[in-house]
């Protein structure tokens, strides 16, 4: 997948927007969750203790009714003495300590299997079976802790009923127990007095737990006595424990119930958060775009260059990265365009160049046949001088029709010389004399053809005197280090400054010598640059001099563009 | 870069997330109990209402207990041998009868015990109260000021109770001192209660009708002998002790001459307090003594409306 730059910066922006919002939320949710259940837990322990504060009273109430039911004189002395006629007494002397939340209070008396029960509903002595007593004498052992009740299902009772217990004995004379007093409040007594109305919250199922794990007061009336349930799912279980009596009240209150409306909020914020940047595509959308239009731009005038259209140039916005990148790319632009117009310039003067020289190329064989045969005619009419000039006059016309390429050797360019010169003595009666100077090492240098015939031409043309037959033109070409320097002098009439400027402006005079002096020179600029050049040396009735000055090359490619 | 930057991301939700943690603990509090010998006056409900400030202000858990008078010798040890039964991590005690408290063997050596109130010369644990034999003294020197001669009798509470016999032993010494007073009669009152106290008060009236003088060594007492010697219509000058509303009522107007001040609330606080600080393994004193004012008709308004206030009895 590929993606632009725009939709990388419009990605990593909602990217991190939606993190952001994610991140936040969720450490929103955390905080109020915790700030929640802890104001959930801390109210719930207050209603606890208040709770835990009331049914510690009751246990006390029942704690004092055994003591004080034990340690009562007229108690003590009937349950020693205990006969049938002190029964109805006693009995109505244990009905006296019932009050409040002391549902019943019992006197147990092993020896004679008794047990007399003062009841909400009776007062009676029943006898005890052996099931009974065992449970009796279970009941009297007591607690571990005797400030913390007994919690048990009365068994003496035919409806199965569920007491806290407190039970105190009663010695004889010789510190021996002889009976035991019994206090008991009513679990459902405790349920609706204690927890019902005040534990039991709107979220949260509550009961009070013996310190062994045993439920001992609770809504579900089948769950009494057995071991506390087991907490099942996300719940939040607040314990607070009864200081008196250490029984344990429980709330357990499911955490979803609690927390539900913050989970509700949270995933709001998860949707808003997500609809807020779907919203806020639009505007990042048309700021990014508005940012981009300037790289837009660049790739664009890019293109367009790639196509080759150089005029074009970017646009610049700012003064920003894109702004330097969009100048460098202009300034780039400009540098090329100014290269290839030199090249293209200079292609198009050698092209010129060669038609020029191409113009003076005679080349059909007709014309060579046709002067081979007068060449010939020539001889038969033993002619031998016209031969000889017929023979120049071929070789001539060859080199400068060859299609060997523009360079030729030194030597071949002076043979060339050598050749048009006779013809020209012979068409001026020999008024003139042509000395050739060149070194032997460097006849082989190449240089571009027809460079020295136009001087050559030149000096005969406009040089010497051709009334007077003391006309000298010396061709020199000599080598100074890496340089050749090529001299062509006469000791003709000299030229005016006029004629110089003249004739370096290609004004030509002569139809024949049509490549010219001009021509010379453009060429030395077009294969050599700076390297090459022609100068003019004149002085009226002193003569003239040429001098080309020029890299030696030994090879005819090197400066062939 | 990007996988790392992810990698980053990731970790930083799953560490947020990680937030959430459940279950509440419950820290176990330090169980206090307390053995008082009843809660049958306003001295014992300041009290108590201390050890319950004190127990909230310490994040301690304290349970009270009493029997259903102060000479419910046998209840009280019933409680006291359930309550070391009960294993709590510290113990304070008053003792009903200060000459009974053998049931506290059991606890010697292995629940810290103290004495709130009422000491007991049978061990010797800290103890945590009022002074008793200065309160005798300040008793004895506020009659003697108002009183100066002639005779002098004290009506005392159940004197197997340390704190009403140190009373008198304190206000005997003091009386010493002046040689115009002569101390006629110490009449003793078994439950120390405002009926017995009458009848003790009217015996007096009958017996020394020259008397100037009464020293009651609780404001229950006071009330009482205050009672009957309106009814009698005798002219004898009351000291009582302990700081309670209606006894301080009696000496703004004048009915009774004084009252040794013991705050009920701050023997409470202190014994707590005490508690506490031994329990956390600091040195204590032996005996915290609290404050005993002497309340006369000049600072009783004073005194009266500052306990108000600050008990909140006047709000009830």
């Amino acid at each position: 997948m590929k993606l632009g730059l725009q939709e990388k910066i419009i990605g990593s922006i909602l990217l991190v927007s939606m993190v952001v919002s994610i991140v936040l939320s969720i450490v929103f949710y955390n905080n109020s969750v915790e700030v929640i259940e802890n104001n959930y837990v801390s109210s719930v322990t207050d209603n606890l203790t208040v709770c835990a504060g009331m049914f510690d009273d009751v246990m006390k109430d029942t704690y004092y009714t055994a003591v004080n039911a034990a340690s009562d004189p007229d108690i003590q002395h009937m349950v020693r003495e205990y006969d049938s006629e002190v029964r109805a007494q006693l009995l109505e002397q244990l009905d006296s300590y019932r009050s409040g939340y002391i549902e019943s209070v019992y006197c147990y008396l092993p020896e004679k299997r008794v047990i007399l029960k003062a009841t909400p509903s009776e007062t009676v002595e029943q006898e005890c079976s052996e099931t009974d007593m065992q449970w009796l004498e279970d009941v009297a052992r007591g607690q571990e802790n005797p400030l913390s009740p007994k919690y048990h299902t009365d068994q003496t009772e035919l409806l199965k009923k569920q007491s806290f217990t407190y039970t105190k004995p009663i010695y004889d004379e010789a510190g021996e127990s002889v009976g035991y007093i019994m206090a008991n409040a009513d679990e459902r007594d405790i349920f609706f007095g204690c927890l019902q109305g005040y534990g039991n919250f709107s979220d949260g199922r509550s009961y009070i737990a013996t310190p062994d794990g045993r439920v001992a007061s609770s809504t579900n009336l089948k769950s009494l006595g057995e071991q506390a349930p087991e907490a099942e799912g996300d719940v939040l279980i607040t314990t607070v424990t009864a200081p008196l009596s250490r029984y344990t009240l429980v709330t357990v209150s499911d955490r979803s119930v609690i927390t539900g409306h913050i989970v509700e909020t949270r995933n709001q914020i998860f949707a808003l958060a997500l609809l807020f940047n779907l919203m806020a595509c639009i505007p990042i959308l048309i700021l990014v775009r508005r940012m981009m239009r300037p790289v837009k731009n660049l790739e664009e005038v890019m293109v367009q260059v790639g196509q080759g259209d150089l005029a074009v140039r970017a646009q610049i916005y700012s003064e920003d990265e894109i702004g330097r990148l969009s100048q460098g790319f202009n300034d780039m632009i400009q540098q090329v365009e100014d290269l290839i117009d030199e090249l293209v310039t200079q292609k198009l003067l050698k092209k010129e160049a060669e038609i020029e020289a191409l113009k003076y190329q005679i080349t059909p064989h007709f014309m060579y046949n046709t002067l081979n045969s007068i060449k010939y005619a020539a001889i038969l009419q033993n002619s031998a001088e016209i031969a000889e000039q017929l023979e120049a006059f071929i070789e001539l016309l060859q080199l400068s029709a060859s299609d060997r390429g523009a360079f030729i050797t030194v030597r071949q360019e002076i043979h060339m010389v050598r050749n048009y010169v006779k013809l020209q003595m012979f068409r001026y009666a020999n008024s003139f004399t042509v000395q050739f100077d060149v070194c032997p090492d460097i006849e082989g240098c190449y240089i571009p053809g027809l460079l020295i015939q136009p001087l050559v031409e030149n000096a005969i043309l406009h040089g010497i005197d051709l009334k007077r037959s003391d006309g000298l033109i010396t061709v020199r070409v000599l080598r100074d280090e890496n340089e050749l320097a090529i001299k062509v002098e006469d000791n003709g009439r000299g030229m005016t400054a006029e004629e110089l400027t003249r004739l370096m402006n290609g004004e030509r005079k002569s139809k024949f010598s049509g490549i010219g002096v001009h021509n010379v020179r453009e060429r030395l600029q077009l294969y050599y640059g700076k390297l090459g050049k022609l100068a003019f040396y004149s002085r009226e009735n002193h003569g003239t001099s040429a001098v080309i000055t020029m890299p030696i090359s030994y090879d005819a490619e090197e400066y062939t563009i | 870069m990007k996988r790392s930057a992810i990698t980053w991301l990731a970790l930083l939700l799953a560490v947020l997330l990680a937030g959430c943690s459940g279950g509440t603990e419950t820290v176990e509090k330090p169980t206090i109990c307390v053995v008082l010998k009843a809660m049958d006056s306003v001295h014992w409900m300041s009290v108590q209402d201390g050890l319950e400030q004190a127990a909230q202000d310490y994040n301690v858990s304290v349970n009270i207990l009493w029997p259903s008078d102060e000479n419910d010798v046998d209840a009280q040890n019933t409680i006291l041998r359930d309550v070391i039964a009960s294993r709590p991590d510290a113990i304070a005690v008053s003792p009903c009868d200060s000459e009974q408290v053998d049931v506290l063997e059991q606890a010697e050596d292995r629940i810290p015990c103290f004495y709130i109130d009422t000491r007991s010369e049978q061990f010797d644990f800290p103890y945590i109260g009022a002074d008793n034999k200065n309160i005798g003294r300040l008793a004895a020197r506020a009659l003697a000021q108002e009183v100066q001669t002639g005779q002098i009798a004290v009506i005392m509470g159940n004197s197997r109770q340390s704190t009403h016999a140190e009373r008198l032993q304190g206000f005997t010494e003091e009386l010493k001192q002046y040689p115009a007073l002569e101390l006629c009669a110490v009449r003793e009152s078994e439950t120390s209660s405002y009926l017995e106290s009458m009848k003790c008060m009217e015996e007096i009236l009958r017996e020394y009708p020259e008397v100037k003088g009464v020293f009651c060594t609780s404001a229950l007492m006071v009330l009482g002998a205050m009672e009957e010697q309106d009814k009698a219509g005798a002219d004898v000058r009351l000291v009582g002790v302990d700081m309670q509303s209606d006894a301080m009522s009696g000496v703004e107007d004048g009915r009774i001459l004084a009252l040794v001040g013991q705050n009920g609330y701050e023997i409470g606080y202190q014994t707590i307090r005490t508690m506490v600080r031994y329990l956390n393994g600091e040195d204590i004193e032996h005996d915290v003594h609290v404050e005993t004012p002497l309340i006369t008709q000049d600072n009783a308004a004073e005194y009266l409306e500052k306990y108000l206030t600050e008990r909140g009895e006047g709000n009830d």
